[in-house]
């Protein structure tokens, strides 16, 4: 016997119309309930769709924050007072209710385990869309595509309490996935990873990005996934957003990456540090294939 | 993190549909609390006894739940023994002292009640694992939906039960932690020491639940929860006729306690 034989129709994934950008922030100033000072003030920008868009920034920055507003849990969860605008995926956020963004925009948070409550992998990703009213079998096929795109397969029945923190953060992605959304937030996944659960999390990530056309933002520390595969980055510091450029224009300004407290690609502070013993590197690598062409050239220059 | 605490096995009651045992559970408290002879609550208890066998449940729980219930049991028994108005005196103590209540006397009837009070108690504490141990927490929920239990309701109550286990994890890792950074012994010093102790195990424990707390909540409103619409359940569960069965032989049981009782 199944469950529910019949039930209402699903909940409707809301078309967007004419939709030029995947993010539309206008002059967004938010404040939580019993404070005095912004966590985000006057914040504008906007995402084309299939764009990598790393976040950076001290802690207490606001990147949270502003990841909350992307999918309507700021204000509606945590109250407080906002101004200004957020449209994504044309969908104003404010007109709209979390689950109707939910389809639109996937959250990924930090803690991998404080988001999974289920009891089986299964169960975990299959979660959004039963809450969805999708009839079983379709999400037994967004489960078993979302659990391929995170390479999460025969760890079905497992209990994701028993799963490494590399494989948790990725049940969390394919949580998210399954409901298809067009946009992925995800706020310092690895952050708790070690290094090889960091990389498998990050390669589904620029995958995700690169193979699927998914807009991706990202907050991050890893300064050196950054320079590899985002396209452009968001620098926020004490609530404001304080630089909006390429990787290569954020990561060789060594002031800017002092101001804000933000540590470069490890080729980068080794570039600089070359720079100040006075070695005449005239291309700034940023990545690490960079480093190699430019390295070797110093070498050759007998430098 | 989310834990449970099912123990999976390949036996009889774990192959059981959820609706099937938590129906069984219910007839059998009620038979608990509609009886009141000792022997009948103890057969009661043999038929739990045996499913825990049956089920190859971990026995050193069922030993942790009579050790810790022996000195409330002991209590209970006593309240009773002494003060339980009887009409068949086996012992004469002393004089009546009506300002306790005290008849002066211990009773057959008192004997009877006391143990039956305590029997029926565990057979309260052992039958709610039995239910746990034997069935995943979402075909309990699914189980509690089937039964017209709002959905928002059933997944509180199955979240706060997968729950348990992961704070009892985080404790013994405070515990641990604080430990190692000199904090008295939790379980040795005076009643102030164990205090002052308590606390700092307590207070990050308190903080860390709401944290975590707050991260599920915005875990679950991202994934729809909450969507107004009929939900939809991926698992399926099927009552077998052995379940059908299970839950005959509850109703007849229900209505053999109650003729004893009333009849």
């Amino acid at each position: 016997m199944i469950l529910i034989a019949s039930h209402p129709p699903r909940l409707p994934k809301e078309k967007s119309v004419s939709m030029s950008w995947m993010i539309d922030v206008a002059h967004v100033t938010y404040t939580y309930p019993n404070t005095e000072r912004p966590a985000l003030e006057s914040i504008s920008f906007q995402v084309p769709p299939g764009q990598f868009v790393a976040l950076l920034g001290p802690t207490s920055a606001g990147k949270s924050t502003l990841c909350y507003c992307l999918n309507g849990v700021v204000p509606r969860l945590f109250g407080g007072e906002m101004k200004g605008k957020v449209v994504v995926a044309g969908l104003d956020t404010y007109e709209h209710e979390i689950p109707v963004l939910a389809q639109h925009v996937g959250l990924v948070l930090q803690n991998a385990r404080s988001q999974l409550f289920n009891v089986t992998v299964l169960s975990e990703v299959a979660f959004g869309c039963e809450n969805l009213g999708m009839p079983p079998e379709e999400i037994r096929q967004r489960v078993t595509e979302a659990l391929a795109l995170t390479e999460l397969h025969g760890l079905e029945d497992r209990q994701p309490s028993t799963l490494s923190g590399g494989q948790q953060q990725r049940v969390a992605i394919a949580c998210v996935l399954a409901m298809r959304p067009d946009l992925l937030v995800l706020d310092e996944p690895t952050s708790e990873l070690d290094p090889l659960g960091s990389e498998q999390v990050m390669k589904i990530v620029a995958r995700l990005n690169r193979e699927l056309g998914k807009t991706i933002l990202l907050v991050t520390h890893d300064t050196d996934f950054v320079a590899r595969f985002a396209d452009r980055v968001l620098v926020l510091y004490q609530g404001h957003l304080v630089e909006d450029n390429t990787p290569r224009n954020v990561f060789t300004n060594q002031t800017l990456l002092q101001q804000y407290r933000i540590r470069p690609p490890q080729v980068c502070e080794i570039t600089f540090e070359l720079l100040s013993r006075g070695t005449p590197v005239t291309q700034m690598p940023i990545t690490i294939d960079e480093a190699v062409e430019v390295f070797k050239r110093l070498e050759k220059d007998g430098q | 993190m989310a834990t449970s605490a099912f123990i999976p096995a390949n036996t009889f009651l774990h192959r059981l549909d959820a609706r099937s045992k938590l129906i069984a559970l219910l007839t059998i408290l009620a038979i608990a609390m509609i009886l009141d002879h000792p022997v009948y609550i103890l057969g009661l208890l043999g038929i739990v006894l045996f499913s825990w066998l049956a089920a190859r449940l971990p026995l050193n729980f069922l030993g942790n739940i009579f050790k810790y219930f022996s000195g409330i049991a002991l209590l209970i028994f006593c309240i009773q023994l002494f003060f339980y108005p009887g009409e068949i005196y086996l012992l004469h103590l002393s004089r009546p002292i009506p300002l306790i209540g005290f008849s002066g006397y211990i009773s057959l009837e008192g004997v009877l009640y006391g143990l039956a009070l305590i029997l029926r108690l565990i057979v309260i504490l052992t039958i709610a694992p039995l239910l746990v141990m034997t069935t995943p927490l979402s075909e309990l929920m699914l189980a509690l939906v089937k039964f017209k239990i709002p959905y928002r309701f059933a997944f509180i109550l199955t979240t706060a039960m997968s729950l348990l286990p992961s704070i009892q994890n985080r404790a013994e890792l405070i515990q641990q932690a604080q430990l190692c950074r000199g904090v008295a012994d939790f379980e040795q010093g005076n009643l102030i020491l164990r205090l002052r102790a308590s606390a700092s195990l307590l207070i990050p424990l308190i903080l860390g639940a709401f944290r975590d707390s707050q991260t599920l909540e915005v875990a679950i409103s991202s994934r729809a929860f909450g969507a107004p619409v009929q939900r939809t359940y991926l698992l399926e569960t099927h009552l077998r006729p052995v379940d059908y069965s299970l839950i005959m032989a509850s109703g007849l049981l229900l209505l053999f306690s109650l003729w004893i009782r009333w009849g």
